[in-house]
């Protein structure tokens, strides 16, 4: 028997979507990169779910920390970003508020007036001990600081959960824990949470799925940057049925997963990429967090970019984490990794426009 | 560059008078010229040049933090700070203790590990079990040196981070600046 050819991969489609009333959610460093994406096009967005995330460009909170801008940056993400010790140790959500808004008079990011209608889903499991809880509360005064309304942000951070996206899967991770896959069980689907604060009246997640989650060619939105973009081969999408036959979306929610969940990860262990045993966590992450079930019911499209792994000395990134320190840029000095021009960031923003017919 | 009024934390413009000496532009440049020309000539000078750097970063931090600890403390130290300080004291014993119960539970796992030898009926299963009894020891201790050098660094990073911040709010309204008081 011959060796199948292998097909070309599918191109993300577009379909009739309701103009601006995206939004996008992500968990750790996908969370990040949320605030990042939500901050970087937020014309586009209507809302944002938060899992344990830092505010904007706080790896730029203190760069005097190290003589080169990467390794200053890198410990402010480690030291300052997730684990500070105390509060006063922790990013300042004053200070990252004026960096934004100084970001956005230069044209960088979208104008911070079109968040002030947004609706804000930001937790953090009381049992976190990758990204403290004190890191997610300045995430929340630095949105409050740019003038969205306490009534338009759900902010919890009661539930004994570690670091993870909860889930009502009962073959998840116990609620208290702080390791990978980061799946889990809480007794309920935050997924499910997070769309309903955003979008409110939705009907309940449907039982069964109508449609075929797809993989789509992400390479064609890096273009020359694909080196340093540190994104995998492949994304995916969920577009309903009645979507796929017509019906207008009334929005694209983009998922954002968070480091050692995307479809490639490969663990690097002691330096070396342990192929032979490649976790499925990425799979897991795109089918069983409840985001499609809850699209199908709702006519939402849910894409899911995805980041990979790579620990050669050009895009830092051995857990394949989106980048939220400056890794993918070809000057650390003069990182754009949270602007419109960032490479991850304009990658996506192209999907989103795409599956708009943009 | 962002140019904002607030400087209670340095930002990525032109480095605040707390900056030391060491992390002024030059020796910036300096060290991203030396860390460039090290990675394209031997990996074991780009190694030597990479760890000199970071231990120059540490030396430049404490010297810094000396000055500004000088500083903001020159007439005593102010009851906030002192519960400042107490706080991020007792932050870094708490990590340290949840450090050493997540060792000792690896320590367990691995004794149990090594005290079994059932199920190694072949030669080469038996080599391979040895083996594994020790890659996973220097795992553990390798495991363990990471996190206590990362607690050292976080508490290094956390430390200087706030008195640099206190120091520039103590330049920018010494007026104001609280009267010292011993600790209550």
């Amino acid at each position: 028997m011959s060796v199948p050819k292998r097909p070309e991969p599918a191109r993300l489609q577009a379909y009739n979507v309701a103009r601006n009333q995206h939004s996008v959610s992500g968990l750790s460093s996908g969370a990040f990169m949320t605030v990042q994406l939500h901050l970087a096009h937020s014309a586009s967005f209507v809302g944002a779910g938060i899992i344990a995330g830092g505010p904007y460009r706080c790896a730029e909170s203190f760069r005097n920390t190290a003589l080169l801008a990467e390794d200053a940056y890198a410990l402010n993400a480690l030291y300052i970003c997730m684990t500070p010790l105390t509060p006063k140790t922790a990013p300042n959500a004053e200070y990252l508020a004026e960096l934004a808004r100084d970001t956005a008079r230069a044209g960088r990011i979208d104008p911070l007036a079109n968040l002030a209608d947004d609706r804000l889903y930001i937790f953090t499991g009381s049992r976190d001990e990758v990204v403290s809880s004190i890191v997610v509360d300045s995430t929340r005064r630095f949105y409050e600081q740019l003038g969205v309304g306490s009534g338009q942000i759900k902010y919890i951070d009661t539930v004994p959960a570690g670091h993870s996206i909860v889930t009502n899967n009962i073959e998840d991770s116990p609620l208290g824990t702080n390791q990978p896959p980061y799946l889990n069980y809480g007794g309920f689907t935050q997924s499910h949470d997070i769309l309903e604060h955003i979008y409110g009246d939705l009907q309940p997640p449907a039982t069964g799925l109508s449609a075929a989650l797809t993989s789509f060619d992400q390479s064609e939105f890096l273009g020359d940057d694909a080196a340093c973009a540190s994104m995998g081969a492949f994304g995916y999408v969920y577009v309903p049925k009645a979507v796929q036959e017509g019906a207008t979306a009334r929005g694209v929610h983009i998922v954002l997963h968070g480091c050692k969940q995307g479809y490639s990860y490969i663990n690097y262990a002691f330096g070396r990429a342990d192929s032979a045993n490649q976790p499925p966590y990425g799979n897991r992450y795109i089918t069983t967090t409840g985001y499609n079930h809850m699209a199908d019911s709702n006519n939402i499209i849910v894409l899911y970019p995805q980041a990979t792994g790579d620990d050669d000395n050009q895009a830092q990134n051995p857990d394949g984490c989106w980048d939220w320190w400056g890794y993918t840029c070809a000057n650390p000095s003069e990182p754009d990794y949270y602007s419109k021009d960032a490479v991850q960031i304009r990658a996506i923003h192209a999907m989103l426009r795409r599956l708009c017919g943009d | 560059m962002p140019s904002t009024p607030l400087r209670l934390v340095a930002s990525t413009d032109a480095p605040p008078a707390a900056v030391p000496p060491a992390l002024s532009g030059s020796a910036a440049a300096a060290a991203a010229a030396a860390a460039s020309l090290a990675a394209k000539t031997h990996p074991a000078l780009a190694h030597a040049v990479k760890a000199g750097t970071l231990q120059t970063d540490r030396a430049a931090r404490a010297l810094g933090d000396a000055r500004a600890t000088a500083e903001v403390f020159a007439g005593g130290v102010d009851p906030a700070d002192w519960q400042e300080l107490l706080q991020m004291q007792d932050a870094a014993w708490r990590r340290l203790y949840a450090l050493q119960d997540g060792w000792l539970k690896g320590w367990a796992q691995w004794m149990q590990y090594a005290g079994q030898i059932r199920g190694a009926n072949t030669l080469s299963k038996l080599v391979e079990r040895e083996s594994n009894i020790g890659v996973q020891f220097s795992q553990l201790l390798s495991a363990q040196f990471t996190d206590l050098v990362g607690l050292q660094e976080n508490i290094e990073v956390g430390y200087s981070y706030w008195i640099n911040g206190r120091l520039a709010e103590k330049r920018r309204s010494p007026a104001t600046w609280p009267a010292p008081s011993p600790p209550s």
